[in-house]
């Protein structure tokens, strides 16, 4: 005697359940359309990938069709905007660095870091001894870099 | 008895001293995302070429073994793999240091390291010969299958749902074939950039796909992302000691799948140690507690990513075949220094060959005391520096770490797209490890899928190629049965939940 099976758990919202094997259908599927340009050879693996992700898209789907899904309420909430911050001092970082050189840059953007990772109050002590470790680790891993490991880091466009 | 007076040589003070910077230096370079062990090797071969060949090896295979050790540092601390090996080490490792258990998780993996690492060098000076020879009868479909069965593994492993780690892993492999086709050169959905000419670099991505996403998290909240313990507790070795006591039939399993499974060319660490912890849960008797910080998942990971150190080492001395990319380095060296490899590496070298062997023995041995000290270092400071410092930290170290593998701005910005989409991707429920090992595997699994089409359209029969030979078709059964094992395993739970013994109900098998 079978009984019926519990609802399964999303991770987030009961809809996103739906919406990410969707994507993931979307992906296959534009991999399989792009394969038309390439070779037999080119394209035998990739094409065989694609069909088997999108094979277990639908059957995610089915499988959530069939079972049903609760929303996740107690989900892992936090500050939206510091998460932004980080990836676009993160990426600004990346584009400024070959103009402004390694140096510059990564000490801007330890600074700026630190401003958007700090929750407490800043006290002149606390702020004169994070700027101080943060120049030490940036010449720290400057020297293991650039000197020990002879890593060609960008000297920035700007100054030569 | 020649043996032992050849192991001998490695006991001067000089290889000593050597064998000592020499793991410190690869427990350092090993820990920090972005530079893996074949970096740390490649990069200080040079140091070695104005050495004696005894002490430029026994430097080389210390640096080896202590980043293939450091790796874990970096996944138990702040969830990201020092080096792919660490992978699975994350999966337990990271929850432990989450609960507050850090400091134990370095020092069981310092522990399972040693282990391994000892099986691996025991393997190397006994069987290393006989071992060769299994290597040389897998083929390009055998590797295509063992690629498959690594990804199978890790989508079955990963904790939630199975049909979401088979989209991870197939996300993972078209990744992988982004850039220029290993067989037939095809340029691949590149979309006419010029960045992804070149693919989407293994290590970028790991860094992107583990490391941003736990930056991402520390921003969001003040609460400390590792829990700290009011009273100091060191090192925790008595504790340590007796978890490895009670899990010493699964470090010595996972020693000895890492070792075997270091003698197929190319497998690696990655998948030796998904092997290993996936063993070591089916074997347990509390296997929900896997994925949860279960010390023994941390044991067999490390056990066996260790073990492949040794592994490795016999196809590389006794075929001339690297067995994983940082062999390639060291033969590289051993070339230099105007050895051939093969079997008189066993006879007219045989006394650096052993000198080198007994080299890797002290190594491993200077681990433990090496790893703790570090280890206990390297805890206290995760825990102890502020988030204002530490997010900028990591953050350093994932730009630099990412733009020194190929002097390239794109990767780093390669890395935090990769960042950011594993962030929302891991948000609903999809883990990277499988994303991650399907880019590692997928020219692995490309070129034996392709080979072995060639093959069946040259011989006439595409099922005889991928499904005739028995290699093939027990390492296909293992799939099927890793795919299947939870949810079987879920079914007899479920039986005896029935007959009134205990809750089965879990999605495990979902």
């Amino acid at each position: 005697m079978s009984k019926a099976l519990p609802k399964l758990q999303a991770s987030c919202s009961a809809r996103s359940e739906f919406l990410l094997p969707l994507l993931f259908i979307g992906i296959g599927g534009v991999c399989l359309w792009q394969s038309q340009d390439m070779s037999q050879l080119g394209a035998i693996f990739p094409v065989t990938i694609a069909i088997v992700v999108i094979v277990a898209g639908l059957l995610r789907l089915v499988q959530l069709l069939v079972r049903g899904v609760s929303s996740n309420t107690e989900r892992d909430t936090g500050s939206t905007p510091k998460r932004v911050l980080l990836v676009v001092v993160m990426t600004a970082w990346a584009l400024v660095m070959p103009w402004a050189g390694f140096l510059l840059a990564g000490l801007a953007s330890f600074v700026s870091l630190m401003m958007v990772a700090q929750y407490q109050s800043w006290t002149t002590r606390r702020l004169i001894g994070h700027l101080v470790t943060g120049a030490v680790l940036v010449a720290f891993f400057y020297g293991l870099f650039a000197l020990l490991l002879n890593v060609p880091l960008p000297v920035g466009r700007w100054w030569t | 008895m020649d043996i032992l007076s050849h192991a001998l040589g490695a006991l001067s003070p000089m290889n000593l001293g050597l064998a000592l910077l020499g793991v410190a230096a690869g427990i350092v370079i090993g820990a920090l995302p972005g530079l893996s062990a074949t970096m740390a090797v490649a990069v200080l071969v040079p140091v070695t070429f104005g050495m004696s060949p005894e002490s430029a090896l026994i430097m080389l295979g210390a640096i080896y073994t202590g980043a293939i050790y450091g790796g874990s540092y970096s996944a138990i601390l702040v969830n990201t793999p020092g080096t792919p090996s660490a992978i699975a080490t994350t999966f337990d490792g990271f929850p432990m240091a989450k609960r507050g258990d850090g400091d134990l998780a370095v020092t069981l993996s310092t522990l399972a390291s040693v282990v391994g690492g000892l099986v691996g060098v025991l393997a190397l000076l006994t069987l290393a010969p006989l071992l060769a020879q299994v290597a040389l009868s897998f083929g390009p479909v055998e590797y295509f299958w063992l690629a498959i069965f690594g990804l199978t593994l890790i989508s079955a492993l990963s904790e939630g749902s199975t049909l979401k780690g088979f989209m991870g892993a197939g996300f993972g492999l078209l990744l992988s074939t982004v850039g220029v086709a290993v067989v037939g050169g095809d340029i691949r959905y590149t979309f006419g950039s010029q960045v992804l000419l070149g693919g989407i670099e293994t290590v970028s991505a790991l860094i992107g796909l583990y490391c941003i996403p736990v930056l991402i998290d520390l921003v969001a909240t003040p609460e400390s992302h590792l829990k700290v313990s009011e009273e100091p507790r060191g090192i925790r070795l008595r504790e340590g000691l007796k978890h490895a006591w009670i899990g010493k039939l699964n470090l010595l399993r996972s020693a000895t799948i890492g070792t075997g499974v270091a003698i197929l060319p190319g497998a690696g660490g990655s998948i030796a140690s998904l092997v290993s912890y996936s063993e070591a849960r089916r074997a347990a008797k509390d296997s929900s507690s896997f994925g949860k910080g279960n010390p023994q998942g941390v044991l067999a990971t490390e056990a066996a990513n260790n073990a492949t150190v040794g592994g490795g080492f016999i196809p590389t001395l006794v075929l001339g075949i690297p067995g994983t990319p940082p062999d390639a380095v060291i033969l590289g060296a051993l070339l230099v220094q105007g050895f051939r490899t093969g079997p008189e590496l066993f006879t007219t070298n045989a006394s650096i060959t052993y000198t080198f062997v007994a080299g890797l023995f002290i190594a491993t041995c200077l681990l433990l005391p090496l790893g703790l000290l570090i280890g206990r270092y390297a805890f206290k400071f995760i825990i102890t520096i502020p988030k204002a410092l530490l997010v900028p930290t990591i953050a350093f170290m994932t730009v630099i770490g990412t733009y020194a593998i190929r002097n390239s701005v794109s990767d780093v910005i390669i890395m935090l797209t990769l960042g950011v989409v594993g962030w929302l991707l891991n948000r609903y429920g999809f883990k990277p490890s499988p994303i991650v090992l399907g880019l590692i595997l997928g020219p692995i699994a490309e070129q034996g899928f392709v080979q072995g089409f060639l093959m069946g359209r040259a011989s006439g029969s595409y099922a005889t190629m991928f499904f005739g030979g028995p290699i093939s078709l027990t390492i296909i059964a293992l799939s099927i049965l890793s795919v299947f094992y939870p949810v079987i395993k879920a079914r007899r739970a479920q039986r005896r939940h029935n007959n009134g013994t205990d809750d089965p109900r879990q999605e495990a098998s979902s």
